[in-house]
């Protein structure tokens, strides 16, 4: 009797510990990398909202407004965000046939000239949303209308990667340009639905399942962007299931693999760390302008994965569990210090989202996402075709 | 006069010169060239007048030709200078009207002296160094030192005065009298390298004293593709070689400083160019090294029908690459209903693949009584598909070997077959893993490179007579609807709905000279409910983006047995549908 009390006294003080290591060897058991996709819920029956990627018609009006009045922190981000290169109405179309992004030498062929153009074209349809400067428009409407021309084929050793991040970012340009731009041709828009359709998709339509998350969550983001722009649910669907329950790296407790905001990565290096997360919070965010809170998900993991990431690149110890990660490949025994403190443009869209967004959440349960974005504040370029970057001004909310 | 010579001659010069440069070469309808151990090579090579070399009527056949070749030795190298241009316009050379036509790579060999001590000495002009020593057809033992020629049937070589003598023990009998042969060459077919489209058919082929073959380096063979493609081999006999029967590789080379930007093995970018052999109904015995070998040949081939046996019988070879079957980036594969049985050696598999061997499907092959294993699988992401094989070991196998050997493999999906006393080894490369490519989907286009782990197995719907796979939990592995009989065990992490078999099936394997039968008690068998092994239950293998497929892509279902029967969902688990409808003994080869 005695003993049956210990017991069950030892399991409820572990019980954590315990769902844990039950979880995690669920998960080891099931997958792999062999996919077995059946129909997925519906997360999303309702027509899309447009725009309804990384902003809303609020948010870009809320960036307007900011930048017209010149309310900091918005004026100094915008004068960042408007001297970048990217930013200028000057760029040129790079549109080539056939992109290829490779690791083996010799090869990525035009891969350049693609980062060059969606940045381009994404920062100049946000220029032409705050200035109303037409060139902007143009600029951002050559540049698609460029590629969904001559673009045919994406190829190479890391096209999940090369699809994934850069039709994120020509999904965001595009889908700012029709919502604002009545003058980008029906017929332009119908060729630009084909280009992501049929040369962005199918690289990326069945995930990364052998890699580190970041290639998971590059195709579930670039999947989103497409979904929302080309109003295919079934298709927005897939890559939010797998955010949910995905069986990769990538899925969101798979990345921030404990409730310490471990990530997959924590042990590669902190770069990629903190590309990861930027990729599930511009997710989250994607949700969050159509009407669904992926954010909270699981007490809010996404921002446990920010706490610790942001923490650990300002200069505290965090705690470390050795992990291997779901595809077996890439065991860690303890956190890697490469690329340590170098802070990514990603802090800003996530801070503001818990500090003046939702309601509740107490601020020691962010500061360390705070302090991060304090620190980089006014956050500049995300890292080439990344992440959106410029965090201050897309994303900063106004103090209640 | 002069005049009108010109004003005749220039028209003429004219035309002849309008004709050289537009000169289109006439089709040339394809033609029979015969060749007969009675022919010359100064004849027609008509039916009536044939050639006597077959090297000669090969030198003057044109694609779409065929070479006809009558009953008898020929003791030569046959070296292809060019090939067929098209399937359909192959060079064919074939034995006429099945006579048993028999290529040596041994000369006959007379002019022996006695010796003391029952030894017999011969001296050679040559300083050649691999050769293989046959009286009356059979081949004598080669031994290091003259003490050990005291028992027959050995023989030894020693230096004199910088010529090779050989030293033989040929018992009671007389070399000069008996058939006494000395291989000298080291080709039997061949080819330059990049000739395309020949057929061999009916060709026997021995005693070549061809050099020991690596992945990395040459690969000769008996018969020898040479970085050609589209070579169809059909019911030849390839034997008493002193290495390897049919090599489809191309030689190989070790690969420095190998990084995900330079993998091994990238030099091969385009699967039509390379491989497409069919291999059929031939019988490689009594080879020193493997029956079938080769870098990249294997991939787009199909080896069907052939027995492969008694490999490395003489023990001989002592690398690492012998097998009854060996190939390495063999994508899209496949090998089907070969019989192979005893290959010799520590290192002596009954099928060595790897690296890569992306897409290869092994189906309804027996194979069995190998040293080293049945299956040895190396260094690949994927799927391969292994079903309605029967593997099984020796009853006199050593227990600490098992019967598949996975190394760095993932993904080897196993339906349907019958294993007997086969554990399986899933292991990860040991020290630092070199990274293996796979590549896009029936391509040779490299898709990704990265370490291959032990990763993504399945095994359904398989019969385990004696041992069970014992292997631990692995990411991604599954394994149910098996049946274990006579002391084999379930898996203990998978093997949900599996069943044990209540009485001994007594499986046994009759082998005779060009066959095997099963025998067992049928009665054992039970029959349990199986889902559809389609290739969508198997799962998408995501890393190589592609289902369980045949070469052109299509998914394929797994629902016929060895036999070829179709099943219901109720079956015994195994490659036989009909369970106890079955025979007590069923003749598979």
């Amino acid at each position: 009797m005695h003993s049956l009390n210990v017991c069950s006294r030892l399991i409820r003080h572990c019980k954590w510990m315990l769902t844990f290591i039950v979880f995690f060897l669920f998960i080891a058991d099931t997958y792999g990398q062999v996919l077995k996709l059946g129909a997925t819920v519906a997360y999303h029956p309702k027509p899309f909202t447009h725009p309804g990627l990384l902003h809303s018609s609020s948010d870009l009006q809320r960036m307007k407004d900011m930048v017209a009045i010149g309310r900091e922190p918005w004026k100094s981000a915008f004068e960042k965000f408007k001297s970048h290169p990217w930013s200028s109405a000057s760029c040129e179309p790079h549109a080539v046939q056939h992109v290829e992004r490779s690791l083996l030498i010799g090869a990525g062929k035009n891969i350049g000239n693609l980062e060059k153009d969606v940045c381009a074209a994404y920062q100049n349809a946000i220029m032409w949303s705050i200035t109303g400067d037409e060139a902007h428009a143009k600029t951002a409407i050559k540049i698609i209308n460029a590629w969904s021309d001559t673009f045919k084929v994406f190829d190479g050793t890391d096209v999940e990667l090369g699809a994934g991040l850069n039709v994120f970012k020509m999904a965001s340009a595009a889908e700012i340009m029709r919502a604002t731009y009545p003058k980008w041709k029906q017929e332009d828009i119908e060729k630009c639905k084909v280009m992501f359709r049929d040369v962005f998709y199918p690289p990326i339509q069945y995930f990364a399942l052998w890699a580190h998350g970041n290639w998971d969550l590059a195709c579930m983001k670039g999947m989103m962007a497409i979904a929302v722009f080309n109003d295919d649910h079934e298709m927005f669907d897939r890559a939010v299931d797998f955010y949910y329950k995905g069986p990769g790296n990538g899925s969101l407790l798979h990345y921030v693999v404990n409730e310490d905001g471990q990530c997959q990565e924590s042990g590669r290096d902190q770069p990629h760390c903190m590309l990861g997360i930027g990729h599930l919070a511009e997710m989250c965010e994607i949700g969050w302008n159509q009407g669904m809170d992926m954010y909270s998900f699981t007490q809010n993991r996404l921002l446990k994965g920010f706490e610790y990431t942001a923490r650990y690149n300002l200069g505290e110890d965090v705690p470390f569990q050795p992990y291997n990660d779901i595809s077996g490949r890439f065991p860690a025994d303890k956190i890697s210090i490469n690329g340590r403190g170098k802070l990514r443009s990603i802090f800003e869209q996530v801070y503001n989202h818990y500090a003046f967004r939702v309601k509740g959440i107490p601020a020691d349960q962010y500061r360390y996402t705070k302090r991060a974005a304090d620190e980089l504040r006014p956050e500049g370029a995300g890292f080439n075709a990344d992440n959106a970057g410029f965090g201050t001004l897309f994303f900063s909310l106004p103090h209640p | 006069m002069s005049k009108i010579f010109l004003f005749l001659i220039f028209p003429l010069l004219g035309q002849f010169t309008d004709k050289t440069i537009r000169y289109v070469p006439v089709p040339v309808p394809p033609k029979s060239i015969y060749v007969s151990v009675s022919g010359s090579d100064r004849a027609e090579g008509s039916a009536a007048k044939p050639f006597r070399t077959i090297n000669y009527a090969v030198s003057k056949a044109m694609p779409g030709d065929k070479i006809l070749i009558a009953a008898g030795v020929y003791r030569e190298s046959v070296v292809f200078e060019r090939g067929g241009s098209s399937a359909g316009k192959s060079i064919t050379l074939q034995a006429v009207n099945q006579a048993k036509v028999m290529i040596k790579g041994s000369d006959r060999k007379t002019g022996w002296v006695k010796d003391k001590n029952k030894l017999w000495k011969c001296v050679l002009d040559t300083t050649q160094t691999r050769m293989m020593l046959f009286f009356n057809s059979k081949k004598l033992f080669n031994v290091p030192t003259l003490q050990e020629c005291s028992k027959a049937l050995r023989w030894t070589k020693t230096l004199e005065d910088g010529k090779a003598v050989i030293w033989a023990n040929f018992g009671t009998l007389d070399p000069n009298v008996g058939l006494t042969e000395l291989s000298v060459r080291n080709i039997g077919i061949s080819a330059r390298p990049g000739v395309d489209y020949i057929n061999i058919e009916g060709i026997s082929i021995s005693q070549v004293a061809n050099g020991y073959a690596s992945i990395y380096a040459e690969q000769p063979g008996a018969i020898d593709t040479k970085n050609g493609k589209y070579w169809n081999i059909i019911n030849c006999s390839i034997s008493e070689c002193q290495a390897v029967g049919i090599s489809i590789g191309i030689p190989g080379h070790v690969y420095t400083d190998v990084n995900a930007g330079r993998p091994e093995f990238n030099d091969y970018t385009d699967l039509a160019s390379v491989g497409h052999h069919k291999i059929s109904r031939n019988h490689i015995f009594n080879c020193g090294q493997a029956g079938i070998f080769g870098l990249i040949g294997g991939t787009a081939s199909t080896i069907e029908d052939n027995l492969i046996e008694n490999i490395n019988q003489d023990g001989d070879y002592t690398g690492d690459e012998s097998a009854g079957i060996r190939l390495a980036m063999a994508v899209d594969a496949t090998l089907t209903h070969n019989l192979i049985r005893r290959v010799y050696g520590k290192n002596g598999y009954g099928v060595f693949l790897g690296p890569i061997f992306q897409g290869a499907r092994l189906s309804r092959n027996i194979i069995s009584d190998c040293d080293a294993g049945l299956l040895y699988l190396l260094k690949n992401h994927g799927p391969t598909l292994f079903d309605n094989n029967i593997l099984a070991m020796a009853d006199t196998a050593d227990k600490k070997v098992d019967g598949v050997k996975m190394e760095a493999s993932e993904a080897n999906v196993f339906v349907q077959n019958l294993f007997y006393n086969c554990s399986f080894l899933n292991g990860r490369q040991s020290g630092m893993p070199v990274s293996t490519s796979n590549f896009l989907p029936h391509s040779l286009v490299i898709k990704q490179t990265i370490p291959a782990l032990n990763i993504d197995h399945r095994w359904y719907g398989n019969l385990f007579i004696g041992k069970g796979a014992g292997i631990a939990k692995s990411t991604g592995c599954e394994a149910d609807f098996n049946l274990y009989a006579d002391g084999a065990m379930p898996l203990s992490w998978a093997d949900v709905n599996s069943t044990k078999a209540k009485n001994s099936l007594s499986f046994r394997l009759e082998h005779h000279q060009k066959g095997v039968a099963l025998l067992w008690k049928k009665e054992a068998l039970r029959p349990i409910k199986i889902p559809a092994l389609t290739a969508d239950f198997l799962g998408f293998f995501a890393l190589s983006k592609q289902y369980i497929e045949y070469p052109d892509g299509k998914k394929i279902t797994i629902n016929r047995d060895f036999l070829n029967v179709t099943g219901a969902s109720v079956r015994p688990p195994g490659p036989f549908y009909r369970g106890q409808g079955l025979k007590q003994r069923i003749k598979l080869f």
